[in-house]
């Protein structure tokens, strides 16, 4: 878990009576992201919702997205680099868009900003 | 601004990459055909026009910030207002100011003012992607020169 994050997840656990582990602050911010950006009902988007085959989001709405993400976390979602390894078959879309793979890939490049 | 080549911006008159800042000048022609119909007797640049003069300044600026490398290409659209008329021989002040440099998108936010009341502003999302061909990136060079926007990376064609 990132210094930096730790903050805004204690903020996020007095908000959330139901968070519990440390990632599920981050999946709370981006599912609120996703909800808020996509008109997408918050109930409906849980840890294991896969962005595009579950919330059908396509690329355009991710953009509003990873902006959003990237604004929140003081991060850049290597979009690109996710989508040429989608592409080469090194990866697989579950890995970066599944949210709670997401939230996970999110947290690494916190922690890897503030190494 | 060259309406029928679609050129909208004139002159680039400041640009600050530490700032991601950049404004230019564009005036509206006195005589178009756009004008015959909108409006006759009441002729008006057109909405989409100034938007699109708002997203050009922003290219440009994303294309100045990258060197030249990749081109931004127009995604997203949102938040345009239009404060005021904008007129047949009017000069424009149009500035544009680099919000986030994503993985392959920008956004930028832009405003054109005329005599320091803001006209119109909008926020505008690029995709970022090489260029298609030699041939378009040649002509954004050209233009870029013709316009007074320096290309301070290296050239490699």
């Amino acid at each position: 878990m990132a210094r930096g994050l730790g903050r805004v997840s204690r903020l996020l656990a007095n908000l959330d009576p139901t968070s519990e582990l440390p990632m599920s602050s981050t999946f709370d911010t981006i599912a609120n992201i996703i909800a808020e950006t996509c008109d997408i009902p918050r109930d409906s988007i849980k840890p294991e919702s896969h962005a595009i085959n579950d919330l059908g989001i396509d690329s355009l709405d991710f953009l509003d997205i990873a902006f959003a993400i990237d604004k929140a976390f003081g991060i850049k979602l290597p979009l690109e680099q996710w989508t040429q390894e989608v592409n080469d078959g090194k990866a697989t879309t579950d890995q970066y868009f599944v949210l709670k793979n997401l939230s996970a890939r999110i947290d690494e490049l916190v922690a890897a900003k503030g190494a | 601004m060259r309406l029928e080549y679609f050129q909208l911006i004139d002159r680039i008159v400041d640009i600050s990459l530490a700032d991601r800042k950049i404004r230019a000048e564009a005036t509206i022609p006195t005589a178009s055909t756009i004008f015959e119909g909108h409006f006759p007797g009441f002729p008006l640049m057109p909405g989409v026009l100034l938007i699109e003069t708002m997203a050009q300044a922003s290219g440009w600026l994303v294309l100045a910030a990258n060197g030249f490398q990749r081109m931004p290409f127009l995604a997203a659209v949102k938040d345009a207002k239009f404060r005021m008329f904008a007129k047949p021989g009017q000069t424009l002040s149009v500035s544009a100011m680099l919000e986030h440099e994503g993985s392959g998108f920008s956004v930028a936010a832009a405003n054109i003012t005329l005599d320091d009341k803001t006209m119109c502003e909008v926020q505008v999302t690029f995709r970022i992607a090489d260029f298609p061909n030699d041939e378009m990136k040649l002509h954004m060079r050209e233009v870029a020169v013709q316009i007074g926007l320096s290309i301070e990376a290296p050239t490699d064609g």
